[in-house]
């Protein structure tokens, strides 16, 4: 009897070993899938089947977003010009500047909700959130580092290549593995829960003038935001518009991209979250003020070709004084104190 | 009953790991190795000096040149084709990126090849992709999603003869070349065989449109100047690949 077990269990090991033989690659690692916390308002995030989320694939690619290896001189990461306190934008930083002190072209984009979104950048040029990754990376003006020095970083690096292997399988951190890890923290930076959703909940109130602003936010005949900043949700059709802010264009936006006319000055509609805490305003941080945006759209607009027909068709000055300080009231309570605050979206 | 335990399991251990393996059938496939001759005029190209001179009259050099060659097709004596779906990213700098190899093209008669300059549509929207796509290859763009699908950076020499860089970054989908070249019947028959295929670099310069150097010389597919340049460079790139020989 004895005999025969160890018979039975020596059978099941040649059977188990050699079966393995069969696979290739790396043994699989064991992971903890995560299940994303959305906020009851927001849709369903698609995530890639290519880069499931993971607690440990998060945890990694938080690591990376907050560590200056990423960049050419090991003194920048992401997390330097895209700060939590400020929904991960660059404080009251028009143009951050790079690890060689060169200042950007344009404004740190928030990052929030960014699995809802199809492109990256103000002008879409990053087709996916993973594609994005690398570019501030090897932005001379930005990070400034190679990807094939970045990968020899980290793979001598003395804890990434056995965090990468648990996550990855694999025996070299490729970049690939890098842009993955980023993308899967980035898309845990959920934003839902600010006074404006507390109240679609029932559990906060607004005051009247923010209930007013409301009001103006979503009017045709005054602010009109909806149109493109859709109200609730997102905030944002995340669609590329061209909103009067040049007639001559010194930042063709869009048209970089798709090197289409019509294209011209057209940039990203961003997310109006935490709007109170992103400034300064538009692709190239021109608005210090939430009121100076306010004026643009009321009557500063330019009648730029291409200008998006939303804006080409409303009358200069229909909002009153009260209708922009209300709208302004509106705006500040879209701020949302838990997203800014959540260590889990801190540095590690 | 040691011994016999010991013969079941080692006859258990054979009989098992076989079967992994595909079935070894008489070759029908040949292994084959197709190598890019980079050129100008019929001379190999030497990375550094000012040593070419294009259509245009322009002193050039190269210090750096690298292509990708896509979705290789071969075309049988029949008419029908095979795409190998490969990527392959020709570097002149490396003898190892001169070229690829197909390690498993049926045997019989071909007459000619077919494949892309540059990455497919479907394929150039990410650059979340590994082996020759892996965006370490610095063939990628940091604002534009998208692969550089022909660089050639080096030096020319402008009217008044000063040095300037030159610096030509070429893709987006409307960039994008199909070659198609034509041979003398060529037969694979189980044993490795190499094919030569030629680039001339002076070909992308010329025919119909002419580059001149002192007009283009940094292009970076992302401006409405670029626009044209593409269209030209496109056009030009049609008779840039010749077949040389087969072996």
């Amino acid at each position: 009897m004895k005999k025969g077990l160890s018979f039975l269990l020596a059978f099941t090991c040649v059977l188990v070993i050699s079966l393995n033989a069969c696979k290739t690659g790396d043994n699989a690692p064991t992971l903890t899938p995560y299940t994303l916390e959305i906020p009851s308002g927001l849709p369903a995030m698609g995530i890639p089947t290519d880069n499931p989320l993971t607690v440990e694939g998060i945890a990694l690619g938080r690591k990376l977003f907050y560590d200056p290896i990423l960049s050419g001189n090991n003194t920048q990461s992401c997390g330097g010009c895209h700060r939590q306190a400020f929904a991960f934008t660059d404080s009251n930083t028009q143009f951050s500047t790079g690890i060689d002190h060169l200042p950007g072209v344009r404004n740190a984009m928030s990052l929030v909700n960014l699995g809802y979104q199809k492109k990256f950048f103000w002008d879409g040029g990053a087709a996916d959130l993973e594609s994005q990754v690398v570019g501030p990376i090897q932005n001379p003006i930005e990070m400034h580092e190679d990807l094939g020095d970045m990968v020899k970083k980290l793979n001598a690096h003395a804890e990434y290549p056995a965090l990468f292997k648990q996550v990855f399988g694999g025996s070299t951190i490729t970049s690939v593995m890098v842009m993955d890890a980023i993308a899967q923290f980035e898309r845990t930076l959920i934003s839902g829960n600010s006074k404006y959703d507390q109240y679609l909940r029932g559990s906060a109130t607004l005051t009247a003038e923010e209930l007013r602003g409301m009001d103006v936010y979503q009017q045709e005949s005054k602010g009109d935001c909806t149109h493109c900043h859709s109200l609730g949700s997102t905030f944002s059709d995340f669609a590329f518009r061209n909103n009067g802010v040049d007639s001559i264009y010194s930042d063709a936006g869009r048209y970089r991209i798709t090197l289409l006319g019509t294209d011209s000055g057209k940039f990203k509609t961003p997310s109006l979250r935490n709007i109170a805490v992103t400034a300064p305003y538009m692709h190239d941080g021109r608005f210090k003020t939430l009121g100076e945006c306010v004026d643009h759209y009321n009557t500063g607009f330019h009648y730029a070709k291409y200008l998006d027909p939303n804006i080409a068709n409303k009358i200069k000055g229909r909002m009153s004084a009260q209708d922009k300080s209300d709208l302004i009231a509106f705006l500040n309570t879209l701020t949302d104190y838990e997203f800014l605050q959540n260590p889990k979206f801190g540095k590690p | 009953m040691r011994t016999i335990k010991f013969v079941l399991v080692s006859l258990l251990v054979v009989l098992l790991i076989p079967s992994c393996k595909k079935k070894d059938d008489a070759p029908a496939v040949s292994k084959l190795n197709v190598q890019f001759s980079n050129e100008v005029d019929g001379k190999p190209i030497v990375l550094g000096p000012i040593a070419y001179t294009n259509a245009s009259g322009n002193p050039y050099g190269v210090d750096l040149l690298k292509y990708y060659i896509s979705n290789f097709t071969l075309v049988k004596a029949d008419g029908s084709e095979q795409n190998y779906k490969n990527y392959a990213l020709i570097d002149a700098s490396d003898t190892s990126k001169f070229g690829f190899s197909l390690d498993t093209v049926a045997n019989g008669d071909y007459i000619g090849v077919k494949f892309l300059l540059g990455i497919d549509s479907a394929h150039n929207h990410t650059i979340n992709q590994t082996g020759a796509l892996d965006p370490m290859n610095a063939m990628i763009w940091s604002w534009n999603t998208g692969y550089i699908f022909f660089k050639h950076e080096g030096n020319y020499k402008n009217t008044t003869g000063d040095t300037k860089p030159l610096v030509f970054h070429y893709g987006t989908d409307a960039a994008l070349v199909h070659i198609s070249l034509s041979f003398p019947t060529i037969h694979l028959s189980g044993k490795d065989a190499l094919m030569h295929l030629k680039f001339n670099l002076n070909n992308a310069y010329t025919t119909p449109a002419n580059i001149d150097f002192n007009v283009d010389n940094f292009r970076q597919s992302s401006t409405m100047a670029d626009a044209n340049w593409i269209e030209n460079m496109h056009d030009n790139f049609a008779d840039a690949f010749s077949f040389a020989s087969f072996e």
